[in-house]
């Protein structure tokens, strides 16, 4: 876990730039999402909280990932995919250099977040430990995940 | 939005509100419930102001004075008590306070700050069946298998959902210095050294 909080930090540091922050779903994956005639509905909420603006995707992505070894090397690509398109609405160059820059800094911004969701909960039911050990467990095999574009 | 004594209305036939609601904060979650479920749904919502009375909760319940035959029930906190309540409903679903700043707060918190609708699934509800959302919202997205299907499931609009709730509430800040603070949290936070004792044992 150490180990992984340098390392982000280290990736943060050389690439570092402003970033956006943003409320955040926290816990979003596809048993969270639930289609309606009115487009997607996020259902669970009790992790809102202000996060990097990619949490949210990177955390869909990275759970699906993660259990899926044979595709592991298509994540950065679907996650540029979805970094360039984010761009577009949001009318910012999307120069290749900026993308790669924006992976790094989201992608680690995304291991610390993960160990502070655990961190931070407040609630009474939540037994810390074990969560911490499924972060850094899940934050293990997300490297593993994204070491192909790294 | 302060809240108003303890008391029992209907407002609509669809809509009905169970204590503390002042009409701003009735008008809020009325709101919020209409964008979630936008089927023909009976809509109860339940404003519990005390965290310590949710026995007195259990017995109004039992003596009907919640309106079950609402479809829907909204609580307005969590708390692990609620999910026997729940299980009991077969649905319940939470307005207001996230768990993480009802527990921060207390009872006596901060209670005007209603900022978000959330739905709350007993873990004890089957999980793979989801029967609670098919119910209430229809099915969650099925999971994706195969990566042709994730790619189409990313198509359907998730980036721009993803957009309208940053939108909400965005602000820029230097990567490096938000770290910072991340990693502050975590090496200052008493589970470290819980864990790093673990870690060392196995």
């Amino acid at each position: 876990m150490i180990e992984q909080i340098g390392v982000a930090k280290e990736t943060i540091d050389k690439f570092d730039d402003h970033v956006l922050l943003g409320l955040s779903h926290g816990d979003l994956k596809f048993e969270h999402i639930v289609p309606s005639d009115d487009g997607l509905k996020f259902i669970d909420w009790e992790t809102l909280g202000l996060r990097s603006m990619m949490f949210d995707v990177i955390n869909l992505l990275a759970t699906w990932y993660v259990r899926r070894a044979k595709y592991h090397h298509l994540f950065g690509h679907d996650l540029m995919e979805i970094f360039v398109n984010l761009n577009k609405e949001r009318n910012i160059r999307f120069a290749a250099e900026e993308i790669k820059k924006q992976f790094h800094l989201y992608t680690n911004l995304f291991v610390l977040e993960r160990y502070v969701r655990v961190v931070a909960n407040k609630s009474i039911s939540f037994n810390k430990e074990a969560g911490l050990l499924r972060a850094i467990n899940f934050i293990d095999q997300f490297t593993l995940v994204r070491k192909y574009y790294v | 939005m302060d809240l108003v004594n303890p008391s029992y209305f209907q407002i609509s036939d669809s809509l009905l509100i169970i204590s503390g609601l002042n009409a701003e904060a009735f008008d809020y979650i009325k709101a919020s419930a209409s964008k979630y479920f936008s089927c023909n749904q009976k809509i109860s919502a339940l404003q519990d102001y005390d965290y310590l009375g949710y026995r007195d909760l259990d017995l109004r319940s039992q003596g009907l004075t919640i309106p079950l035959q609402a479809d829907v029930l909204i609580a307005s906190n969590f708390h692990r008590d609620f999910k026997a309540i729940a299980f009991s409903k077969k649905r319940i679903y939470s307005v207001g306070h996230t768990r993480m700043n009802y527990v921060e707060n207390g009872s006596g918190g901060d209670k005007h700050e209603i900022y978000e609708f959330s739905a709350y699934v007993p873990e004890i509800l089957d999980p793979i069946s989801n029967c609670l959302y098919q119910e209430l919202l229809g099915c969650p997205l099925a999971i994706p298998q195969k990566h042709y299907q994730l790619k189409n499931l990313l198509g359907i609009g998730l980036t721009s959902k993803v957009e309208e709730l940053i939108g909400l509430h965005s602000q820029k800040t230097l990567a490096s210095e938000y770290a910072n603070s991340l990693i502050d949290q975590i090496i200052y936070s008493e589970v470290i050294n819980k864990i790093d004792e673990a870690l060392k044992k196995s």
